[in-house]
């Protein structure tokens, strides 16, 4: 290999080579796209015939089209939206309020073994009590009410982007102290050009898995003592036996999460343009 | 008669592993002057990055004493060439090269213009933006020298920088730094398991015994420099010396 003047990845060629490339990669790209799209639509399709020749129990599983219809009908009267906007509020508080000090709790006992030591057995005690548990608790607490449906995510999410970001500081090459003290960074410098970026990585793998269990937690939260949000529609979609409009909460479920993890893997992009992809 | 720049009085590290005392290294005593290329080379294990750690301060000696003649209090004591991964992943190579003048505190246009030379000497300029993950293994390495020169210490300590690359960046970069070096006038304290890349670089070579390592023998490489790698390979001077390492050397090793 001669690496002497060799990038391994170009970031900034617009000579004709890398134009060809780009074509051929996009080429790529719109191939894989095709094979990717065709098993979810065969699925539907075969979904949509083993329903109309009664091959599955339609109670259960409604064809996509009576899904489809049920999907109209709610957004239409608004209840959709309603739902989307209450459920977000609850999620996007409720991961803001555990992912804030769970980063900064995380990275003071990443950073200070004294707070480690103090801190570790009261998190090791805690952590491992699932917090479907604590809910009772929490709702004597605070009342059936948004703020209720707030903490029971926000504690999911504060132990993951914990554990998470702590890990991600300790766990650091310790190579990188020693370039840090050789070349007289003092405490802080330390801190804030080696400790804080090189935690980044596992900073935000902790906080996708944060967003995957309020996602979770949603549901198991809006089964009591709430009037909408996604996850009480799917609670009232059994109770009233309205199971087309349980499968619409299904896929508005499965969007959310993969909107959030577009936005998180595009924020992650921006502040870490130096990890590998 | 040139200046001691290094001189290091019956040092000794011994680490406490558990219940038992281990002896890195013990007795080293040594005169370094100032502007020569000295290698350490020794058997593996023979505490020769030890003392390396120990003369950079990452390390405190159980014994002995250490003197390195500061003669501007602006500069660094020591700067140095850490092994292969130590150049920081989230910084680009510029910033990478300028962490030391940072730290230092330097002002910004004075940190450009320091950077830029090395960047431009070391062949780094088509890169100066990338992350360490675009560099290939030979790349990684400049910029951690660059990071060690542009530093500007009184002594530059080398920690194998070497060690993970092939054959062919590895005489390459040999040559690059003793370019660098001969117009910097720097003295060197250069740690390599490799005979042959001691002699193409050093004036002194220390050979280290096997664990626990003390000073076996102190070479004088009087080969004129600029040195070429073919016409020293090639030197029946070159041959002596090898000889001579080598027959010292293996003794140290195949004790083990």
């Amino acid at each position: 290999m001669n690496s002497t003047n060799v990038l391994k990845k170009s970031n900034a060629n617009t000579n004709v080579k890398s134009k060809k490339d780009k074509k051929l990669k996009d080429e790529a790209k719109s191939n894989k796209f095709i094979q990717q799209i065709v098993s979810p639509i065969a699925i539907l399709i075969i979904w949509e015939i083993l329903a109309d020749l009664k091959l599955i129990d339609t109670r259960f599983f409604p064809a996509p089209s009576m899904i489809f219809h049920s999907f109209i009908n709610l957004l239409t009267t608004g209840i959709l939206l309603n739902d989307l906007s209450v459920s977000l509020f609850r999620i996007i508080g409720g991961f803001i309020v555990g992912a804030v000090p769970g980063l900064i709790i995380g990275l003071t006992m990443g950073l200070f073994p004294i707070i480690r030591n103090i801190l570790d057995p009261i998190v090791a005690a805690t952590y491992p009590i699932p917090k479907l548990a604590l809910m009772p608790l929490i709702m004597i607490i605070f009342g059936l009410n948004d703020l209720e449906k707030i903490v029971v995510i926000a504690i999911g999410t504060f132990f993951i982007v914990l554990m998470n970001t702590a890990a991600g500081v300790i766990n650091l090459d310790k190579i990188y102290m020693d370039v840090a003290r050789n070349y007289g960074a003092s405490k802080k410098d330390y801190y804030l050009t080696v400790a804080l970026p090189g935690a980044l990585p596992m900073i935000f793998t902790g906080l996708k898995l944060g967003m995957g269990m309020a996602l979770l937690l949603i549901v198991a939260a809006e089964m009591n003592g709430a009037s909408s949000g996604i996850g009480y529609r799917i609670w009232e979609s059994y109770n009233i036996f309205d199971i087309p409009a349980m499968f619409v909460s299904f896929i508005i479920m499965s969007i959310l999460g993969y909107v959030f993890t577009i936005i998180l893997d595009l924020i992650e992009k921006l502040i870490i343009p130096w990890k590998h992809s | 008669m040139k200046d001691v720049k290094v001189e290091l009085k019956d040092l000794t590290k011994k680490f406490k592993i558990k219940k038992n005392i281990v002896t890195a290294f013990e007795d080293i005593s040594l005169q370094i002057k100032e502007g020569e290329f000295w290698c350490f080379v020794g058997p593996s294990g023979c505490g020769k990055t030890t003392l390396l750690r120990v003369l950079a301060g990452l390390e405190t000696p159980t014994d002995g004493t250490i003197y390195i003649k500061h003669v501007d209090d602006s500069k660094p004591l020591n700067s140095m060439v850490f092994q292969e991964h130590a150049i920081f992943p989230w910084m680009d190579v510029k910033n990478n090269i300028a962490y030391g003048l940072k730290m230092r505190k330097l002002k910004p246009n004075q940190i450009d213009d320091i950077v830029d030379f090395y960047i431009d000497k070391m062949g780094l300029t088509p890169f100066k933006h990338a992350y360490p993950h675009q560099l290939s293994g030979g790349m990684k390495q400049r910029v951690s020298i660059a990071r060690a020169f542009a530093n500007d210490p009184e002594i530059l300590l080398m920690d194998e920088p070497f060690a993970n690359l092939d054959e062919q960046n590895r005489v390459l970069l040999q040559q690059e730094l003793l370019k660098i070096w001969e117009k910097s006038g720097k003295t060197v304290i250069f740690v390599t398991h490799s005979i042959d890349e001691a002699i193409f670089l050093s004036d002194k070579i220390m050979l280290m015994t096997r664990h626990p390592g003390k000073i076996k023998n102190i070479y004088d490489i009087n080969i004129k420099r600029p040195r070429i790698i073919e016409e020293i390979r090639s030197s029946p001077q070159y041959a002596d010396i090898f000889q001579d390492i080598w027959l010292s050397l293996r003794q140290e090793v195949s004790y083990s």
